[in-house]
This record gives C-alpha cells, structure tokens and sequence, in this order.
C-alpha cells in the first residue's frame, strides 16, 4: 500500500508527462543494441559471462546472454556489454 | 565517492584479477558495499576489474572476508604517471621545457606581412614605418600597442598611405595600408616657347596655346622658337604648347657579314641512360657510338624522400648530332637586312613617337665578305620641346595664326 507522497508524485508525474523513474524510486532496465544499462537497482546479485541477476527492490531482473563484459558497477546502476538473449522478471513480494 | 572518469584518473585506479573460491561472487559483493567496479571481464583463473585506490584500500581490508586473493595487473591514472615522471625528471624537465619554449615562441612576432602596398618603395616605407612605430620582427607580443594605436601611429608615419591598419594573426602581424592615389599633375604655368630640338624640315604645325612661328616645308634649326608663348610685346606671356611634326634625316652605318658559320642539329640522336650515385655516373643501357660533335641534353629524375633528395637518380641523355653550317647571304637579302638594321637603329635615337617616312642607300661597297652601308633614313617626328622665353627678345614675326 503506497502512502499518500508516492501517490502524489505519481499523479504529478503523470500530469506533467514525466518518465516515472525520474519522480518515483522504481528501477529502469534499458537494452540498447549490445548494451544494457540497469538503474535504480538495488542490489546485484550475481555476475557471470552469461547471466547476471540483480535486485530491483521489488522484483528480480535476470539477464542470460554471451560474453558479457560490466563495464561499471556502482550503487545504483550497472552498465554492461554483451548480446542479450533472455531477460525475464521474477521474484519480489508483488 | 565519486566515480567520475576524471576523478578516476586524479585519484589513481587499478586494474586486478581476483582468484580464490570467492572471486564469482566478488563483484557482488563489492557492490553491496559501495564500491564502484569497472570494466569486469570474466577470465580463466578468476575475474579482472578495476576498482580506485579507495576502493583498492577496502578491497585489501575485507579480503579475507570475501575469501579471495588478487594481484594488481595495471596501474592507471596521475599518481601513478606521477611517480613515473618523477623516476624519470630528465624527460620530464624536457616535457616542461619544450612547452613552456614553445609558448614563449608563440607569443613573439615572427614576420610582418604587408599588404596593398604597390611596388617595393611603397612597401619598404610601410615597413620603415611600422618598425619606427615599434612593429618589428622578434618583438614579444605583449609588448606591442593596441593594434588601433600602432595603426595611427604607422599611418602618422607613413606620407604616402590614406589609411593603414594592423592585424595579429599569431605570430604574424599583417599591415594593411591603402596607398594614396597621386593627383593629375600641374599643367606647365610658366611662360615658355615651343623650341626645336632637332635640325629638320617642318611638315604640320599643330599649336593649342602660343603664336606660331614657322611654316611648312621650312628648315628649322635646333633651338629655333616654333611657338612663342610672348603674345604681344610687353603683353601677358603664356606656356605655348602644341606638336610640331618635321621630317627628321637620320644617317646610319651598317655592316653585314655575308658568310655566317653556325651550328646546326642534324636531327640524328642517341640515347643513353646512367644510375647516378652523387656524382658518378654508371650507364645502364645505350651503348650506340656517339656522332663525333653532339649537344647533349639530360633528364635527370627528381626522387625524394620526404624534402631529402636522394643521392641515387636516374638520368636520360640524349645526345644530338651537330654539324657547323656555313650560312652564305647575297648582296640583295644583306642589303634588306642593312635597312632594317637602321630601322630599328633610328628607332632607338629618335624615340617616342615616330613614323618612318623612307630609307635610302647613300652609299654601299663590298668588302672582304662583308656589306658596309650608310642608310638615310627619312622620319616624321614631333621636334618641339618647351624652353623658357629669354629676357631679351624682340617680338618675333608671326607666321601663322594666334591663340591664346
């Protein structure tokens, strides 16, 4: 059950037009080409040259592919190269 | 902490291959405390990163608790070109040297460039002002007045510029200056005659200004007034002016050999090629016997490497046969050739405008070969120069119209 902040941010950036990742604290999972960026995660949870798995605060992202090479890891986000073959969504408590 | 790229490489990073049990789940486990890792590459005996030397301190603290073992492969970043430079103070002195020469080049003025000035006088006193302006060559920039002021101050030099202006364009100063356009000059407002300058025979008398004296078809003398500038005596003087054409007689003597010995190609030739080494020549190929008198003419390659010119060319000759000519002449073509000798003779002492009424031979013989000949040559020149009108002058008689 959301409090009535996040309601409010959530209606204010639906009004206004706002990417819901820039008013709200919730996860965005980019793959562009080769590259695959992961904000607003949590926690990284395991790495591999074909998987890598990471905790978005509600849910689990897991990400098969070849050869992957992370170029950054920091608190937030983790950038990586490499050809993505599976990603599904798993876990957390929704 | 921050991860930027340039805080990376202020601060010094580190590039590692973790190994040991834990080294799978190192990266992880860095990033659960905070720790920026880049560049994981996944190799046999375990995973290479690069973390920051803060992030290499806490990596060195909690590595037993991660149960794994790391060796540092690379250094990256200005602590450690630091410590390089500083094993190395030679290179590094020299480093600092050559920019800090460089700068110090670049802020003086290596060459003045002027432009818009016509001819090298003009240019020249440009230059001379621009130096006494305090514009030269070698001056550090710093130094130099504003561009606006150094203009004025060159302009106030300079007699013969309207406008002048000042550029820097690096180390290059480039003076613009507009030249001042001369005047059309003072008509003549003295008093003068119209005098002969040669002996001649007038033809036609074309006076805008003065009383003419002479007539056609009248001898004149040289210095003889043809058109007096004193209207009337004790009257007003004024500057004569006008054409006085008179047939001028020219004598020259010319002399025309009849036999000319020359040397002419035959249109024979042979060609040999050499490999030149500095100044030996080695021939190559061609190896035809040469005509016993040749001119000889080469092509010589031009291979460089880079502005160096190598020692070792190539070299085309060919070599052309010649054989001497004896040219023989008959009287009638050395006798043409006499009057336009004396043409072109005349020519070059009557000057400017003339025309070439006739030529005659007054006398010629034949000499041991060779045509000796005296031409008169018959011209229609403009014989009239001014001169001042002489103090003591009775009013000459007119002979033709007045005009004043």
């Amino acid at each position: 059950m959301p409090g009535w902040t996040s309601s409010f941010k959530r209606r204010a950036g639906e009004l206004l037009h706002l990417p819901p990742d820039a008013v709200e604290p919730v996860a965005r999972v980019t793959v562009v080409g080769d590259e695959l960026i992961i904000e607003g995660a949590k926690a990284l949870m395991e790495v591999a040259p074909d998987r890598i798995s990471c905790d978005l605060g509600d849910r689990v992202v897991e990400i098969e592919g070849e050869s992957f090479v992370i170029k950054l890891v920091t608190e937030r986000e983790i950038h990586a190269v490499g050809r993505v073959r599976h990603l599904s969504f798993g876990g957390g408590p929704r | 902490m921050s991860d930027s790229r340039f805080e990376w490489f202020w601060r010094g990073s580190a590039t590692l291959v973790v190994s040991g049990p834990g080294a799978r789940q190192c990266v992880a486990r860095l990033q659960r405390q905070g720790i920026v890792v880049r560049d994981v590459r996944f190799v046999a005996d375990g995973v290479m990163l690069r973390v920051s030397v803060a992030g290499l301190r806490s990596l060195i603290s909690s590595r037993r608790a991660l149960n794994v073992k790391f060796r540092i492969v690379e250094r990256h970043g200005a602590p450690f070109l630091g410590r390089r430079l500083w094993r190395r103070k030679a290179f590094a002195v020299g480093a600092f040297a050559f920019v800090a020469i460089l700068y110090a080049l670049s802020s003086i003025v290596w060459r003045i460039d002027i432009q818009g000035a016509e001819g090298e006088d003009q240019e020249a006193e440009l230059r001379q002002a621009a130096v006494e302006a305090g514009l030269e060559v070698g001056q550090w920039k710093s130094r130099l007045a504003p561009p606006a002021e150094l203009a004025e101050r060159i302009v106030a030099r300079a007699q013969n510029y309207v406008w002048v202006g000042v550029e820097l364009k690096g180390s290059v100063a480039v003076v613009r200056g507009i030249p001042k356009i001369p005047g059309v000059p003072e008509a003549n407002r003295q008093p003068c005659n119209i005098v002969a300058t040669r002996p001649g025979v007038i033809l036609d008398v074309q006076a805008s200004r003065g009383r003419v004296l002479v007539k056609p078809n009248q001898l004149v003398q040289p210095g003889q007034v043809l058109i007096s500038g004193r209207l009337t005596d004790g009257g007003p003087n004024v500057p004569a002016s006008g054409h006085v054409y008179a047939e001028v007689w020219y004598t020259s003597d010319v002399s025309i050999p009849l036999r000319i010995s020359q040397q002419g190609l035959t249109g024979a030739f042979v060609s040999r090629d050499y490999l030149q080494i500095g100044t030996a020549r080695l021939r190559v190929w061609g190896f035809q016997e040469a005509p016993p008198a040749t001119y000889e003419r080469d092509r010589d390659t031009d291979w460089r490497v880079g502005s160096w010119r190598l020692p070792v060319q190539w070299v085309h000759a060919t070599l052309y046969e010649v054989k001497p000519a004896v040219l023989q002449v008959d009287a009638a073509a050395a006798r043409a050739e006499a009057l336009v000798m004396a043409a072109s003779d005349v020519r070059s002492l009557a000057g400017g405008d003339m025309v070439i009424l006739g030529q005659s031979v007054l006398q010629e013989r034949l000499e041991r070969g060779t045509l000796y000949a005296t031409i008169l040559t018959r011209v229609q020149q403009d014989i009239g120069a001014p001169a001042p009108i002489p103090e003591t002058e009775a009013m000459p008689k007119s002979a033709g119209a007045a005009q004043s």
